[in-house]
């Protein structure tokens, strides 16, 4: 998958479902963080680019987090029950950063699995050979320069007879 | 019965029975499971409160009624809600144990490590084998006993205490692969997948691939820089007498 094919992302409705479930948790407070987890559906936004993704949401404190696929060190997939009945999984994405909770979590998609995929495609060691590609490339360069200097020595070693009369 | 009642679960709970993939390109790698005795630990790790719980319970019933305290009727009605709950206790225990145990599964592909365990959260860990920074084995008592170890495979990062994961979710920067009895074997295949990738910081670093130079092309060019400098030092040499 390319990443013009999934470009920006709005979670699916069934989140909506999950955090109306979600808000009753809080008993007393579920008014508060059904307004809360509202807000936070309807802003929550994805997008993904050749280089990165980045997440955004939140009207009254906004957060945007921005990370590269090659930094990524470790993908999470969880399926609660209510998010396995209503079909969506949270991927959580993980940095090499001190906190041991994801960095992003793509919460609310349908196609997970191709989320996920896409993903791990983009990680560092996910492919042999990007590598060798450099190298090959450098070997290249290296192995002109060494014909270049090649060329200049067969001159030089040929310059007192062939080019003797240049020399006058 | 129990074939039933996992068919249930799976329908019902919606948990995942096939195994889990691999992403593209790498087949299915090895899928491999958790030895048998791994079940075996867990059900002695989960039977062990209902054994406490039965006894201290048992215990005190003969006492009161062997000193006259308890009348007849009130010891059989405390028995039967104590053992009744234990026994609802040990059948769900059991059950969601083997279920457990049936449904964790661990892939490992060229490149790739992924973990599949859980049954109400299930959870399914993913890395490049070239982002592990160490793996480590352990063993407990009762694991020691019965012949099986953790392989606990860890990427850069901080903490991985399990308390401090947020939204329920799945450990940190690291991966345990449970109840392994060829917990050694499991490690000398990762070690090697390490090694391959020693010369990686494992830090999902893009830029350090390009320092290293081809070191054999690097060496023709000094071959030859020599051999130009050696053939103007003689050119040099040929026509200082003239």
């Amino acid at each position: 998958m390319t990443p013009e094919a999934l470009g920006s992302r709005r979670p699916d409705r069934a989140l909506f479902w999950l955090y109306l479930c979600h808000s009753f948790a809080g008993f007393v407070f579920a008014p508060f963080l059904f307004l809360y987890l509202y807000f936070h559906f309807h802003t929550l936004r994805y997008e993904f680019d050749a280089k990165g993704i980045r997440q955004s949401y939140g009207i009254l404190f906004h957060k945007e987090v921005f990370l590269t696929y090659g930094r990524i060190q470790d993908i999470h997939l969880t399926r609660g029950l209510l998010q396995r009945w209503l079909g969506i999984a949270t991927v959580e994405i993980q940095t090499a950063s001190g906190s041991s909770g994801a960095q992003i979590s793509v919460e609310g998609m349908k196609d997970y699995e191709a989320i996920r995929d896409f993903l791990y495609a983009r990680m560092h060691g996910a492919h042999e050979g990007g590598e060798d590609a450099q190298a090959g490339e450098s070997t290249a360069l290296l192995r002109q320069i060494r014909d270049e200097l090649k060329r200049a020595r067969v001159a030089v070693e040929a310059g007192p007879d062939a080019g003797g009369t240049r020399d006058v | 019965m129990y074939e039933s009642l996992k068919a249930l679960a799976a329908e019902l709970l919606r948990v995942p029975t096939d195994p889990p993939h691999l992403p593209e390109g790498q087949g299915r790698g090895t899928v491999f499971r958790a030895a048998p005795r791994f079940l075996t630990y867990q059900l002695v790790v989960g039977f062990f409160p209902i054994a406490v719980i039965f006894v201290i319970s048992t215990g005190l019933l003969i006492a009161g009624a062997a000193s006259g305290e308890l009348p007849g009727w009130a010891v059989a009605l405390i028995s039967i809600v104590v053992d009744g709950t234990l026994a609802v206790w040990t059948f769900f225990t059991y059950f969601g144990l083997r279920l457990e145990y049936e449904l964790r599964y661990y892939a490992l592909g060229d490149r790739t490590l992924r973990i599949r365990e859980g049954i109400f959260q299930v959870r399914e860990f993913t890395i490049t084998l070239s982002n592990i920074q160490n793996v480590s084995i352990d063993q407990g008592p009762i694991e020691q006993a019965l012949g099986i170890a953790n392989v606990v495979v860890e990427t850069a990062g901080g903490s991985s205490a399990p308390q401090a994961q947020k939204h329920g979710g799945a450990s940190g920067h690291r991966g345990v692969l449970a109840g392994l009895s060829n917990a050694n074997e499991v490690r000398e295949l990762l070690r090697q997948a390490m090694g391959k990738a020693a010369h990686h910081t494992g830090l999902g670093h893009a830029e350090e691939e390009r320092e290293g130079l081809p070191e054999p092309a690097l060496r023709e060019v000094l071959a030859e820089a020599k051999a130009l400098a050696d053939a103007l030092g003689a050119r040099e040499a040929d026509r200082s007498p003239r």
